[in-house]
């Protein structure tokens, strides 16, 4: 409370002074350039500066720098005014703020022009729901690309050390990023993934496991999460439990799919338990399309 | 590291260096050119050191990067290059004009290594698999390596994936904007897979075979944008074609009978069908005030697949056979997703947000009975004898879920939520499953220097109509219960003990939690503490999975103390408890065993899985003589073991825990940066590592000795490593 009372106050002194905040026209990239001569650099490197200098497609990219950070006539006079010497605040819409409390701010500043294409979905998404902040992940005035991986396991803790494990797709190698899977500005799939379903997108790399098939797996079907973790597991092929327990979850038969496979069978290396274990027979765990395939034997 | 290792790269490098000129740098490009050598050292040749690069043995390699940008006037041509000399190695090119449009041309490369095999057949990587000439047939393969015909060759299972594209997007005014995209990718190599003769369990024996691999994949993408001032509408369509080179893998059978019916000269296994994937995409967003948003979704897509179905059986000795019912596989799925995304913030204080999905998948397959021979062995079956129906199983999904989140002061927040899920299943034991989630969360910036976070979901999940093994068990099989065999006289026929619920249909109650607290101690220096707890209780599953539980924290210290200097260090230990029960039980004996024995109790048993991991990160960065040399230095240890105990009731022998299973892995990675002139870095590097694994699937076999009887394997485990890694290069700034 006392700090919003010290904004008020902060505030109404600024909108009292004259000359500053009275009028607020815009000026133009060069005045901005005259004496933010670093940022100017890293501007014109990076995409906002490249479009907006060369090919702005509406009257608010036109506005360069104050596309973002609002008119900066009130800004200059105060800068000029601090230059000989008056104690003067430097009046200017900056627009970023720090702090939680302004992440719905700042947020809407980007959301003028990036609520469209991948962001389109952003609103209502997992991340805006939780007050994530677009600076969160993105640093504007740089020419380098944020890290696709790095910007998303600074909070997805479990994941980072999951990346790590002996099974794992090449996300740790770079060769994939979460964003090759999730689309973190929103997505009308679950979890944020860019597809419909979690086997859709699964299937966007795996095609081979797409069928239709004649004989269905139907937990394959439905979901491969039934049985992979796809951001890394201790067991191969980012299985969630080691075949044959893994199998004899949902197969509880006669015979060798209800038996207690232990020690003693690995010691007389049981078929069931040594090289692919129950895969060594049934290899077609994600369908098959054979006339006798009835099994997953062929 | 073997002197001679470093010896090639190093003078590869110093040529490089002496080539280069600040003359032959200049020019209208922007970026960076990185050259260089570099030289891996092993102690021994271990695929998993190479997994996705290819280096798996003592090897130099080039070192090149690009990443160069021509611009003039808003045009623009972007140049991209990474890993050149590695088998993982991408090139891209970007041109287009800033706002207007872009052409974007990629090319790249990813090798997966999956292991070294041993194998007698001959002929790997193509779809017949021949066994030595004059060999002969042996029950066990402990017979087959004494054979004197008996050779072996090794293989290398690999793939290599190679994948071009072209998309062209453009803008139309300031409104519109289409895309079009062209991707191919060609997928070569070869894996492993089990081939297995034998018409009962008991009498079984396997080749674990290579499968080639050749695949081709082509995806066509189109769509159009229309963006208003208050939403957008897009429309796509995406075609995507599957193509494998290879239909089916055909291999000289080395067993003889061990028992049962007599084993055929040859067997064949199908591999991946053809399939075509279509879908038709309509996305819009529409602002209906200045704070609420209506989102839509709408897709239908086409799964289809019809390749030409293979014979029952290669097996000669069995004729004759009867005819398919159908010449081609004729398999089709349908899917449609509709989802809507309502979302408002009536005041700064409040979002809500409303989602509704509905996604649904029809199967229009036909349900056709197969006679079936069972692995090429044996004679067909019939309706009255093992015939199987096949299950064009679907399902759909119909969900709402309502989130909101009050912002009691600009720095603390709750939120809460309510959903729930119907999901419809067709030829499954429990044909539908509800579920409703509530969500409760705290959030708040305690101080300028503390926040701390606090979640808690409850999911819980019920069958809805009964858990039906009976329906499931007439739709699949040819006949009734005729036999006796199959017939349960308390709860109807079934394959599956009734007792058991299958994982993804068993009823659930799942608790979640998690907290985060972030410490701020000085500005320059983060500490992060977060905890999360999920607990998954099958409550009302005698058989299957009893309990899956994972408790997780990480601490987490980055700091800046300068802006030369930072540092980070994280350490996650990760613990995931899973316990399945069964029932032991079998058909032998007189008619009725297998009732009898699946009514015991005291045949039950359970098993305990407690996969246990630390992760750790320690790195830093460092500049030096005002940025001119800068030093990065990262280290990462991963560990984990899996432990299996296993415990029985009073009729099952006392069982022996399995091995425990376990990796570790620890890496280092220095690199030295040193700027020599403006456009011109030296670098130096430095890498280790050090993996181990205990693996009771596959240690200590070796797939040349006849090690398992009635498994012919193809690899064995994955062997630890030590690897150095060496690499001089420079980056030459344009």
């Amino acid at each position: 409370m006392l700090k919003l009372l010290n904004l008020s106050i902060a505030a109404i002194v600024l909108l009292s002074l004259p000359g500053v905040a009275a009028s607020n026209e815009y000026l133009g990239d060069k005045e901005c350039y005259a004496c933010h001569k670093d940022i100017k650099k890293l501007y014109l490197g990076n995409l906002h500066g490249k479009i907006f200098t060369n090919n702005p497609g509406t009257s608010l990219e036109k506005k360069g720098c104050e596309a973002c950070h609002g008119a900066g006539s009130a800004h200059k006079d105060g800068a000029d005014r601090a230059d000989k010497g008056e104690s003067v605040p430097l009046a200017v819409e900056f627009p970023l703020k720090k702090g939680p409390e302004f992440t719905l701010e700042n947020n809407k500043l980007c959301l003028t022009c990036h609520e469209k294409g991948s962001q389109a979905h952003w609103k209502g998404s997992q991340h805006e729901m939780a007050d994530v902040s677009c600076v969160d992940c993105h640093t504007i005035h740089t020419e380098e690309k944020i890290d696709g991986t790095d910007a998303c396991t600074g909070c997805h803790e479990q994941k980072r050390a999951q990346m790590q494990r002996s099974s794992h797709i090449p996300l740790r190698e770079g060769k994939v990023t979460c964003s090759s899977c999730h689309n973190p500005h929103g997505s009308m799939g679950p979890t944020l993934l860019r597809q419909a379903s979690t086997n859709e997108n699964c299937y966007s790399c795996h095609a081979e496991k797409r069928g239709p098939l004649i004989w269905e797996h139907a937990p394959v079907r439905e979901n491969c999460g039934n049985c992979h973790n796809p951001h890394g597991s201790n067991l191969n092929s980012l299985l969630v439990m080691r075949p044959p327990y893994l199998c004899e979850s949902c197969h509880a038969m006669s015979f060798h799919p209800s038996t207690i496979y232990d020690g003693n069978t690995l010691a007389a290396r049981d078929k069931h338990q040594v090289g692919k274990a129950c895969l060594n027979c049934h290899p077609m765990v994600h369908g098959s399309n054979h006339p006798s395939g009835a099994r997953n034997s062929r | 590291m073997k002197i001679k290792n470093i010896i090639a790269p190093a003078i590869a490098f110093i040529c490089l260096l002496s080539l280069y000129s600040p003359a032959a740098a200049a020019g209208g490009f922007d970026g960076s050119v990185t050259i260089g050598a570099g030289a891996t050292d092993l102690d021994e040749k271990s695929h998993k050191k190479g997994e996705y690069d290819g280096v798996k043995d003592d090897a130099s390699r080039f070192i090149g990067d690009v990443n160069l940008s021509l611009e003039n006037d808003g045009d623009y041509i972007d140049l991209k290059a990474e890993d050149i000399g590695l088998d993982d190695r991408s090139f891209s090119i970007k041109l287009g004009n800033y706002g207007s449009y872009q052409l974007h041309m990629e090319y790249s490369e990813l090798t997966h290594l999956l292991g070294e095999g041993i194998t007698p057949f001959i002929g790997a990587g193509g779809d017949v698999l021949a066994l030595p000439p004059g060999f002969s047939q042996h029950t066990t393969t402990s017979q087959m390596v004494v054979d004197p015909q008996w050779t072996t060759q090794s293989i290398d299972l690999e793939t290599q994936r190679k994948k071009a594209s072209i998309a062209y997007s453009r803008e139309i005014g300031s409104n519109y904007s289409f895309k079009l995209g062209y991707s191919r990718e060609i997928k070569e190599g070869t894996q492993s897979i089990g081939g297995m003769l034998g018409a009962s369990g008991q009498f079984t024996s396997a080749s674990i075979l290579p499968e080639p691999i050749d695949y081709r994949t082509n995806d066509i993408t189109a769509g159009i944008t229309y963006n208003g001032e208050k939403g957008m509408v897009s429309i796509a369509y995406l075609l995507s074609t599957f193509e494998n080179k290879n239909e089916a893998l055909l291999w000289e059978n080395p067993f003889a009978a061990p028992g049962g019916a007599a084993f055929p000269t040859d067997a064949q296994i199908s591999l991946a069908p053809d399939n075509k994937y279509q879908r038709l995409s309509l996305s819009a967003t529409r602002d209906l005030t200045m704070t609420t948003r209506l989102s839509l979704t709408a897709e239908y897509g086409k799964m289809e697949q019809d390749e030409e179905l293979l014979p029952y059986t290669v097996n000669t000795l069995i004729a004759p056979l009867r005819a398919l019912p159908r010449d081609s596989a004729e398999a089709e799925i349908d899917v449609t997703h509709v989802s809507l995304n309502l979302t408002s913030r009536p005041t700064n204080k409040v979002s809500i947000n409303a989602r509704y999905r509905y996604y649904d998948t029809v199967n229009k397959t036909d349900r056709t009975l197969f006679m079936r021979v069972t692995n090429d062995t044996g004679s067909q079956s019939d309706i009255a004898n093992g015939a199987f129906y096949t299950l064009p199983f679907d399902y759909s999904k119909n969900s709402l879920d309502v989130d909101a989140v009050y912002r009691i002061t600009g720095a603390t927040r709750i939120k809460a939520g309510l959903g729930h899920e119907l999901t419809d299943r067709d030829y499954r034991s429990a044909e539908q499953t509800k579920e409703n989630r509530y969500k409760l969360g705290l959030s708040s910036r305690l101080s300028s220097v503390l926040t701390a976070m606090v979640d808690y979901t409850r999911a819980e999940k019920r069958i809805d109509g009964g858990y039906d093994n009976e329906s499931l068990y007439n739709a699949y099989h040819s006949y009734s219960s005729a036999s006796g065999m199959y017939n349960y006289s308390a709860t109807g026929n079934f394959d599956i003990h009734p007792d058991l619920r299958q994982l993804d249909l068993s009823e659930r109650d799942r608790d979640s939690y998690s907290v985060k607290i972030n410490l701020f101690p000085m500005d320059t220096t983060a500490v992060s503490l977060s905890y999360r707890y999920r607990n998954d209780d099958y409550n009302n599953s005698e058989l299957g999975w009893q309990e899956d539980r994972l408790n997780s924290y990480t601490v987490d210290v980055t700091s800046s103390p300068s802006k030369n200097a930072t540092f980070y260090a994280y350490y996650t230990n990760d613990l995931g408890e899973k316990e399945l029960a069964g029932h032991s039980f079998t058909s032998a004996g007189p008619l009725g065993t297998k009732f009898t024995q699946a009514e015991d109790d005291t045949r039950r048993w359970w098993s305990d899985q407690n996969d246990k991991t630390d992760t750790i990160g320690i790195g830093t960065s460092l500049a030096f003589l005002r940025g001119q040399f800068t030093v990065d230095a990262d280290y990462i240890h991963a560990k984990s073991t899996t432990e299996i105990e296993l415990r029985v009731a009073s009729a099952l022998p006392s069982p022996v825990d399995m091995p425990d299973l376990e990796t570790k892995r620890d890496t280092v990675n220095l690199t030295g940066r040193y700027k020599l002139r403006k456009d011109l870095v030296l670098g130096l590097g430095y890498g280790y590592e050090k993996y181990e694994s205990d693996d009771w699937a596959t240690d200590g076999l070796n797939p040349a000795s006849g090690d398992v009887d009635n498994i012919l394997l193809l690899t064995g485990s994955a062997p630890d490593y030590e690897a150095h890694l060496v690499k001089l290069f420079m980056t030459i700034k344009m």
